[in-house]
């Protein structure tokens, strides 16, 4: 009971949880990879309007994508000619975060993981 | 943190290798890593479209009741409460998802804050993995052994 109970909790604040997991990826994407690529052209990485509106820009289309989906399915049901292929282009981009979050995850902890055994043997 | 993140994904190779050492079928790990891309590709779909969409049309009964209910102008008041109570469930699914994300992102800004959300966060999901995985692994093992008996038995007959 306490197992259903957590996962309807769970699953009714998805696009919260989901939000905050996609800025943390961005976040560390923009730390990671685009200061980085883009540090000739855009030198003060920390105070840069640019890297910090990448972020939010990123967290913007999620929430409109969100929004915008409420007011299809609110207004419209599936017979409705417009509405299956924008549910599909929805939930393909939702599919590319899903993964482009997964991977920069996964980079992110294995970078971190091997920076620190470097630190622990550069102690040693 | 990062190592607790590790182990906590790497659960989901325990019952693969209990169904591996119990049914010697080595081919479902590969099945597994192809899954895993297409589960990850489709979990929003699942958890955000699919919730939202059954949530906005909590009102609808005409799946299932073969037109029967389109005719009528009888129960009109009633759809309209219907529609209302939809509104009031939908206004509180935005308003508390707006609020959780205010509080997680805010949270998210620095970085003690964010690394206690992000520790509960993979808390809550190491244990709901593990309540899975542990009744996983007892119903394979209760399969393989229920499936040794019905051999045995075979046997003898």
């Amino acid at each position: 009971m306490f197992y259903l109970t957590l996962m309807n909790s769970l699953s009714y604040f998805a696009p919260s949880l989901f939000l905050f997991t996609v800025h943390i990826a961005m976040d560390a994407f923009r730390a990671d990879v685009l200061t980085k690529v883009l540090g000739s052209a855009i030198s003060d990485a920390s105070h840069s309007q640019f890297y910090n509106a990448f972020v939010f820009t990123m967290d913007f289309i999620y929430v409109l994508l969100i929004s915008s989906m409420i007011f299809f399915s609110l207004h419209f049901t599936n017979s409705y000619k417009k509405f299956k292929p924008y549910i599909y282009a929805v939930s393909t981009l939702f599919g590319f975060f899903a993964i482009t979050v997964f991977i920069v995850l996964v980079v992110d902890v294995f970078r971190g993981l091997i920076d620190n055994a470097a630190c622990n043997l550069n102690i040693i | 943190m990062r190592w607790m993140l590790v182990a906590s994904t790497l659960i989901y190779a325990l019952p693969i290798i209990v169904y591996v050492i119990l049914f010697r079928k080595a081919s479902i790990l590969f099945e597994v890593i192809m899954g895993a891309f297409s589960f990850l590709f489709y979990g929003p779909t699942y958890l955000n479209i699919l919730n939202i969409y059954s949530i906005c049309r909590i009102d609808d009964i005409s799946w299932g009741t073969k037109g029967l209910e389109g005719g009528s102008d009888k129960n009109a008041g009633l759809k309209d409460s219907w529609k209302l109570i939809k509104y009031v469930h939908v206004g509180k699914y935005v308003l508390w998802n707006i609020i959780a994300s205010a509080v997680l992102l805010s949270l998210g800004s620095d970085y003690i804050p964010r690394f206690f959300v992000t520790i509960t966060m993979v808390i809550i999901m190491a244990i709901t993995l593990s309540v899975k995985i542990i009744i996983a692994i007892i119903y394979m093992i209760s399969y393989k052994l229920s499936s040794c008996k019905c051999c045995e038995r075979d046997k003898f007959v």
